[in-house]
Formats: structure tokens, C-alpha cells, sequence
């Protein structure tokens, strides 16, 4: 327990960072369909690029995260 | 206009990912099935056998995808072209081993870019059709002969090869120069004969590869004794100049092939077989040999 957050927590937390990894891949990818669409005018287009690259850091956070938590105990 | 027949399976229990994905390949004409569960996968898998691709999300809150993965690979044993994709939203030591105790084909990390979701089901596709060709030539009589000639030829075209690099090792005094010189003409057939037979059967769409040509040119080269400028090394290839090019780099980079300065000409430079890439190239012609038998 490294991290210090007792054990019996970290199979939640690991749950809910699964769910907002979900939540940020189904958002980075409705984004990156928009901006393959040919229709999107060139301001919309700067604020689509920055929203995905906005859920590219968090999903690079998320990441460090799990890596803070360290591997699964095995089941 | 008829529709393409869906040779894609999603499955995820989230549902707008599952539209999401589906939108993304349908934009390349791939259509899909999806499921929202490990139940209904495997219910759609029994009754589509044209399924060749089963894309699945591991970490599912009412669904291991692993196991799911694992439960696939056995009921369906008798459909070895299935091509598993893992989708995972972390990089772990659990998910590789998982990977490749199912022979994945790939696996896809959340969030997934469309570019790498459509050459990932592409690569897929692909490698299962070449898969369901294979099988089906062996178990057509025709393709079965077929089959057994390109592996006699992988044989003997193997056996060539250790012959030259035992000679290059000394390990064996060299051929008398009449005896190799039938040999050398004898390879050079043979590899012909290989390279059309693999594009008979597996089409040149399959394996468009420009490097595999280059090697299978500097391998016959390399045993009729002759030198290949960079230059008609490229030409070998069939591909553009530029790809050509990048693909020797590759070949080089890999310490497959390397360049040789030409002793009367500075300025000209030849690449030749690595004694790896010899040795590989053995290795592969035998493994096929081997894979070709085995399926025929």
C-alpha cells in the first residue's frame, strides 16, 4: 500500500477511474468524428481540437493514476 | 444496393461506445454486429459465421472480456481465422499476457483514435481472410497440390540456403563452380515459382509487402553470387521509388541487409543479405514448408 490508500478502497477506485476513462474515450471519440466531418467551420474546428486535447490530458492523468496504484492484486 | 455482409463483432455494455465504434468503421464501409454482453456475442458468433473479427472492451462491469475472449477461442476452436482485438483502457503486464495467451491480434487503448480502430479491424480483416483462403486451398484438392509444391519448393529453397551458409562459414569445402552454378539456376526457379504461387493463392492484396520482394531478391541474389545496386534492389520491389527506399532503410535498420561499398567504384554502393537475414529467411522458408504440410 504504497500509495496509502487502504486496500479495500482501491478496487473501487480503480472501478469508478475505468468509468471515467469510458466516459472520456466515448467524448474524445463522438470529437474526433466531428472533426473528420467536412462540414465543421475553422472556429468550431479550434474548439473541438481543444476539447479533445483537453480529454487527451485527462485520460494522460488518469494513466499516472493507475500507475501511482500499481498493478491488480490477482483475483 | 445490397448491403456488406457484417464481418465485425463490437462488444461493450456501453452502448453509445458500441455506436460510436460502429459509426467510425461503418465511415470505411466495415459493418458490424455489436452486443452488449458476453451472452449475446456469443449468440450472434453461433449464428453468423462469417464473423472474422471480434472486437471486445476487456474491463466490462458485468462482463470479464478476457474470459469472455478466452470462452470465444474455445467454443469456435474450429474457426482458427477469428481474429481477436482487446480493448482496454490501461496498459498493463495483465493485459500483454493476456493478449497473447488468446493470440490477439492487436489491442487498442482507450481513447481509441478512429485512424488506429480502422487499421487495426483492417490489418484484422485481412489477416483472416488470408487465414480462410489457406484452409480453403488445402481442402480443395487442386489448392492442396498447390500447396504441397510451395512447400517443396520452401524445402528446398531452405535447404539451398543452409548449404550457402555453411560454405560462407567454411564449415564445407565450396561446390564445384558447374554444381553450384545448377544449383544457383535451380534456386532462382524455385523462388520464382514460390513467389507466384504465393501470389496465386494469397493475392497481391494480401501481402502487397515491398520488403518481403527485396528480401526475396537479395536471397537469390545472394546465391547466384551476384551484387544489387540500391537502385535495382528498388526496382525488384514492384512498389514506388520513395517506399522502396524507406523499406531498404527498414531492412538495413533491422540488420537484415547492409550496404556495401563496390571496390572498383566508390561511388556505387550494392546491399547484400545479412548472415541474420539469411539465417531468417531459412528459418522462414522451413517454417512455412512446415505450416503448408501441416494444412494440406
Amino acid at each position: 500500500m504504497p500509495h496509502g490508500i487502504p486496500d479495500a478502497q482501491v478496487s473501487d477506485i480503480r472501478r469508478l477511474l475505468h468509468d471515467v476513462n469510458d466516459e472520456l474515450s466515448i467524448a474524445a471519440l463522438q470529437l474526433e468524428m466531428m472533426l473528420e466531418a467536412d462540414s465543421v467551420g475553422a472556429q468550431s474546428r479550434d474548439s473541438l481540437e481543444e476539447s479533445l486535447e483537453a480529454c487527451r490530458k485527462a485520460a494522460g492523468a488518469l494513466r499516472q493514476v493507475w500507475i501511482i496504484l500499481g498493478p491488480r492484486a490477482p483475483s | 444496393m445490397e448491403s456488406p455482409v457484417a464481418r465485425v463483432l463490437i462488444v461493450d455494455d456501453e452502448v453509445r461506445a458500441l455506436r460510436l465504434m460502429s459509426r467510425v468503421l461503418g465511415s470505411s464501409a466495415i459493418a458490424c454486429h455489436t452486443a452488449e454482453s458476453a451472452a449475446d456475442a456469443l449468440a450472434i458468433l453461433r449464428q453468423a459465421p462469417d464473423i472474422d473479427v471480434v472486437l471486445s472492451d476487456i474491463y466490462m462491469p458485468t462482463t470479464d472480456g478476457i474470459e469472455f475472449l478466452g470462452t470465444v477461442r474455445r467454443e469456435f476452436a474450429d474457426r482458427p481465422w477469428l481474429q481477436l482485438l482487446l480493448v482496454t483502457g490501461q496498459a498493463s503486464l495483465e493485459t500483454a499476457v493476456a493478449a497473447m495467451r488468446l493470440e490477439a491480434s492487436d489491442y487498442l487503448f482507450k481513447p481509441i483514435e478512429p485512424k488506429s480502430l480502422r487499421e487495426s479491424v483492417q490489418h484484422a480483416l485481412t489477416r483472416a481472410e488470408s487465414i480462410r483462403k489457406v484452409r480453403s486451398a488445402a481442402a480443395d484438392p487442386t489448392g492442396s497440390r498447390e500447396l504441397l509444391q510451395i512447400a517443396d519448393t520452401a524445402k528446398a529453397l531452405a535447404e539451398d540456403m543452409r548449404r550457402t551458409i555453411e560454405q560462407d562459414s567454411g564449415r564445407r569445402e565450396p561446390a564445384a563452380s558447374g554444381r553450384a552454378e545448377d544449383t544457383n539456376l535451380r534456386t532462382l526457379k524455385l523462388l520464382q515459382k514460390l513467389q507466384e504461387a504465393r501470389s496465386s493463392i494469397f493475392g497481391e492484396a494480401v501481402m502487397p509487402e515491398p520488403a518481403w520482394e527485396m528480401l526475396a531478391e537479395l536471397m537469390r541474389a545472394r546465391l547466384a553470387g551476384q551484387h544489387l545496386s540500391v537502385t535495382s534492389l528498388a526496382l525488384s520491389s514492384k512498389s514506388p521509388m520513395t517506399t522502396a527506399l524507406r523499406r531498404i532503410e527498414d531492412l538495413i535498420q533491422g540488420g537484415l541487409a547492409a550496404r556495401m561499398p563496390d571496390p572498383g567504384d566508390r561511388r556505387r554502393t550494392y546491399v547484400e543479405l545479412t548472415a541474420e537475414g539469411m539465417a531468417r529467411m531459412q528459418l522462414f522458408l522451413e517454417g512455412f514448408a512446415r505450416t503448408a504440410l501441416a494444412s494440406s
